[in-house]
């Protein structure tokens, strides 16, 4: 699924990508973060994002619209995806990139899958519909 | 040694004066098995006067009549005691077994010497002794009671005293009056003067035992009824409960999205007007109005969540097998209707684990049911149930003789906004597969290889005595 490019020794710009199979939340973050002048990245389930992923110099990176390569920086995803859920795809962005951030924002209803994703380490959880302060402090804070 | 006459005589006087007695008294309970009893003990009475005229009355009379009314009297209790356990003989049944001791009687007469009709007669006699026996010993161990147990005794020592002594004299020719004053005669006299006495008092307990085995029983049954109504109450409402839990949960899941996109999109427009004031000063109000609207729906949504949670807080330990057991005596009456097959594999001891009883009752109530509409068109209905551990957890099987699931739906099942779209698949499922995982459990489902739904629910086990 992840191919593998020629290393380029240059620093990529960043990008962050979107997991949700829900059009409106991704175009409200597209447009939350293009404010910020961050570049995004929108799939709307797991295996689309792990098929656009490749890796660069030892980093993720994904393909932006305009055709330049993006590292890749945090991924904002939704718990409840068709195929892969949100937790799986966690799993294998980390055994990929061990460090890259992750923030799963979920809907009502996911019973026990959102209450394995809230005991899992390293990933915030969001639960929707959540404030711009906090999807910020979530990507962007140490 | 005893006098046989007399003590026959006291016997004769005693089955005649004790079953009218006990007719009289008893209560009316409108049951044969008491009459009967109490006619077979006239019959006995009647018999032996029969017996002791033998000199004064023609041979048909002291000898076939009476010989038929004393067999006819063990006859009767035999039957009065099957009829209590509810084994009586039908009409046709008491029909032949008549024709078939006539036959044997008429044979008796007609081919055997005096010497072996006597010995053959008490032999029957012993026989029918130790059959009456045998079911008052049945009785007494279905409805506990001493006194049938008692019934039993003597029915067996006369029986076996009969037996014995036709054994002992086969072949010999000797007096067959039972009136005749060898010592023999004074012992069997004496027995049946024994038996007379103990199974009449006995029986006289027997039914007062029985009545109150009755009033125990109709007391258990009431209890059971009512708690399997109440059971039947609180799984409706759980059911409804579940339901609102299902939809209300779909729809703060639905409305959650547009409503967060709404909430992004109007704090955004909040802060592009802040960097750049638009004409109209309204504006700032109108998204701060959206968003408060936003917030209240927000709110709104999570208190019918909250107020339709599914599964209850209070845990407790639950053994899966009577969970299972409940389950199937819920649904006997359909089970009953559509003459469905049950197959049981079951563990032979308790599966203990922890959580919502109630909840627990629902998913397997809800997965029977499921089985039992899948096969309701089918001509062969077979139900197959497991439960048994393997290594820490509880698995509960429950396989179907039904159509099974096609492929695109199995793979989706149980997702509350997938499956209300395919028919029969409706929140049932939904529902139990959520109360399954509340309880770390797991729910799948399979068509099996040989046909029908399997629904396997595996669960984790607790010991024992851990609360």
């Amino acid at each position: 699924m992840v191919q593998m490019g020629a290393d380029e020794p240059q620093s990529l710009p960043q990008c962050v990508a979107l997991v949700d199979d829900e059009e409106q939340i991704t175009q409200a973050l597209q447009t939350l973060l293009s404010f910020q002048g961050v570049s995004t990245s929108v799939h709307h389930s797991a295996e689309s994002l792990l098929q656009s992923l490749q890796v660069r110099n030892g980093q993720l990176c994904l393909q932006l619209a305009d055709g330049t390569a993006a590292a890749l920086q945090a991924v904002v995803l939704d718990l409840n995806l068709p195929g892969m859920n949100g937790i799986d795809l966690v799993l294998t962005l980390r055994r990929l990139q061990p460090q890259l951030r992750m923030v799963m924002i979920t809907a009502a209803l996911e019973g026990a899958l959102q209450a394995r994703a809230t005991d899992m380490q390293g990933v915030k959880v969001l639960a929707k519909p959540f404030g711009l302060e906090s999807l910020e402090a979530a990507l962007f804070d140490n | 040694m005893f006098d046989s006459q007399t003590t026959l005589l006291l016997a004769t006087v005693l089955f005649l004066v004790l079953p009218l007695m006990k007719w009289l008294i008893l209560p009316r309970q409108g049951s044969w098995a008491a009459d009967l009893w109490c006619l077979g003990g006239l019959m006995a009475g009647v018999g032996m006067v029969l017996l002791g005229l033998r000199p004064k009355v023609p041979v048909v009379v002291s000898f076939h009549v009476a010989n038929t009314l004393i067999i006819g009297c063990f006859v009767c209790s035999a039957q009065s005691l099957r009829m209590s356990l509810g084994k009586h003989w039908t009409l046709a049944g008491w029909t032949g077994r008549m024709v078939l001791a006539l036959l044997f009687y008429s044979a008796l007469y007609e081919w055997t010497s005096d010497a072996w009709r006597g010995v053959l007669y008490r032999f029957t006699l012993g026989c029918l002794g130790v059959y009456t026996a045998f079911w008052a010993w049945r009785l007494s161990r279905h409805i506990h009671s001493l006194n049938a147990a008692l019934i039993a005794g003597a029915h067996l020592v006369v029986g076996l005293s009969l037996m014995t002594h036709s054994v002992w004299t086969a072949g010999h020719i000797v007096d067959p009056s039972p009136f005749s004053n060898t010592w023999d005669a004074s012992v069997i006299s004496l027995v049946v003067l024994l038996m007379t006495v103990v199974t009449n008092v006995s029986y006289v307990g027997l039914v007062l035992d029985e009545a109150a085995s009755d009033k125990l029983k109709a007391q258990q049954a009431q209890q059971a009824a009512l708690q399997t109504q109440l059971l039947d109450t609180q799984l409706t409402h759980l059911e409804k409960r579940g339901r609102m839990a299902i939809v209300s949960g779909s729809l703060a899941h639905e409305l959650n999205q547009p409503l967060t996109a709404a909430t992004m999109n109007a704090q955004m427009a909040e802060r592009q007007w802040t960097l750049a004031p638009a004409a109209n000063p309204m504006l700032l109000r109108l998204l701060d109005q959206i968003e408060i609207g936003v917030e209240r729906t927000v709110r709104i949504l999570q208190r019918i969540r909250g107020e339709n949670e599914l599964v209850a807080q209070h845990h407790e330990r639950v053994d899966l097998q009577a969970v299972l057991d409940r389950a199937l005596e819920q649904m006997a009456p359909e089970c009953h209707r559509l003459s469905v097959q049950l197959i049981q594999k079951r563990s032979p001891h308790p599966l203990w684990c922890v959580g919502d009883g109630l909840g627990f009752s629902q998913v397997v109530i809800n997965l029977l049911r499921n089985a039992l509409q899948a096969m309701a068109t089918r001509s062969d209905r077979r139900l197959w149930l497991g439960c048994h551990a393997q290594q820490d957890r509880v698995m509960l099987v429950i396989r179907d003789s039904g159509p099974g699931m096609p492929t695109d739906v199995i793979e989706r099942w149980g997702e509350p906004f997938q499956s209300s779209r395919h028919e029969g698949m409706g929140l049932g499922l939904a529902i139990s597969r959520e109360i399954v995982t509340r309880h770390q459990g797991q729910l799948q489902l399979r068509n099996h290889p040989h046909g029908g739904l399997e629904a396997v629910v595996s669960m984790p086990m607790t010991t024992g005595d851990a609360a």
